[in-house]
């Protein structure tokens, strides 16, 4: 994913304001920064997404909607574009055979596999 | 004679916002990283965001995309749990960067279905990250001061 860069520098004069402020007063920050709270949203999450890409987020689209899509490509690898299935595969070499072939050069991979049986309340541990 | 100190803020700036994804009702902070492969393609995929891990580490399902590794020994939470694992090296491409030969680990991910595996510090190291749990919201510097 691309993420652009929005930047700072269409904030100048929010972020001339701010520095002075958080010299002067650092409550006096936190009150421009309430009045100009675009000014911590450099890049709001919406914009990160829509210049990405994909029109969407694939992850949230296949997780939405994924009882349906593992009904039909279970154990498959896929290529989302556009909430859209692109490619599909059995084996990721071959998926991504076929998205060059259609003229994708990064696809973005998801295999659509059944969730693990065993669920982890911390996502970094796990007993072998 | 005292010398006064006066503290300043910190202010540090980010320029990019990554919403967290939800799945099956649990919100992840996932990064999109992308790997070049063995057959000369790039493919992305999407990663958990983990401060705790110093490598980039993919699920087994992704090894065959890879040169073949060595075996290596890794550890879980605090080097608890040592065990073997595959490491290889590619090029990986993160937020626009590219690091030519990163090391990038083979093994068992608790990760949910959909996730690719873990993206860890190796690839952080020329940003700037910030976290807010309760937003929802990872936040990003390009150029870390």
């Amino acid at each position: 994913m691309n993420y652009p860069t929005n930047s700072a520098t269409s904030h100048d004069e929010f972020m001339s304001a701010l520095l002075m402020n958080v010299h002067n007063s650092p409550s006096g920050a936190a009150a421009l920064a309430n009045n100009y709270p675009q000014g911590f949203a450099y890049t709001p999450a919406s914009f990160a997404i829509e210049h990405s890409e994909d029109n969407g987020d694939p992850v949230k689209w296949v997780a939405d909607n994924f009882d349906e899509l593992l009904n039909k490509y279970a154990d498959q690898w896929v290529v989302v574009r556009n909430a859209h299935i692109l490619v599909h595969a059995s084996d990721l070499p071959e998926l991504l055979r076929m998205a060059a072939d259609v003229g994708i050069k990064k696809p973005f991979v998801l295999k659509i596999e059944r969730p693990p049986a065993k669920t982890w309340r911390t996502a970094f541990g796990y007993t072998r | 004679m005292a010398i006064l100190v006066k503290r300043v803020p910190s202010l540090k700036i980010f320029e990019l916002t990554i919403p967290f994804t939800k799945i099956n009702g649990t919100h992840f902070p996932l990064v999109d990283v992308s790997f070049f492969t063995i057959y000369n393609d790039w493919f992305t995929v999407p990663l958990i965001f983990d401060t705790g891990a110093e490598d980039v580490v993919l699920k087994p399902d992704y090894e065959h995309v890879f040169p073949a590794g060595k075996v290596t020994s890794v550890g879980g939470i605090g080097g608890a749990g040592g065990h073997d694992a595959i490491e290889t090296q590619s090029k990986v491409e993160f937020l626009g960067r590219q690091i030519s030969k990163c090391s990038i680990l083979i093994d068992k991910v608790p990760a949910p279905a959909l996730i690719g595996g873990v993206a860890g510090r190796q690839i952080f190291k020329s940003f700037g990250f910030g976290f807010w749990e309760n937003a929802r919201e990872l936040y990003v510097s390009l150029s870390p001061s």
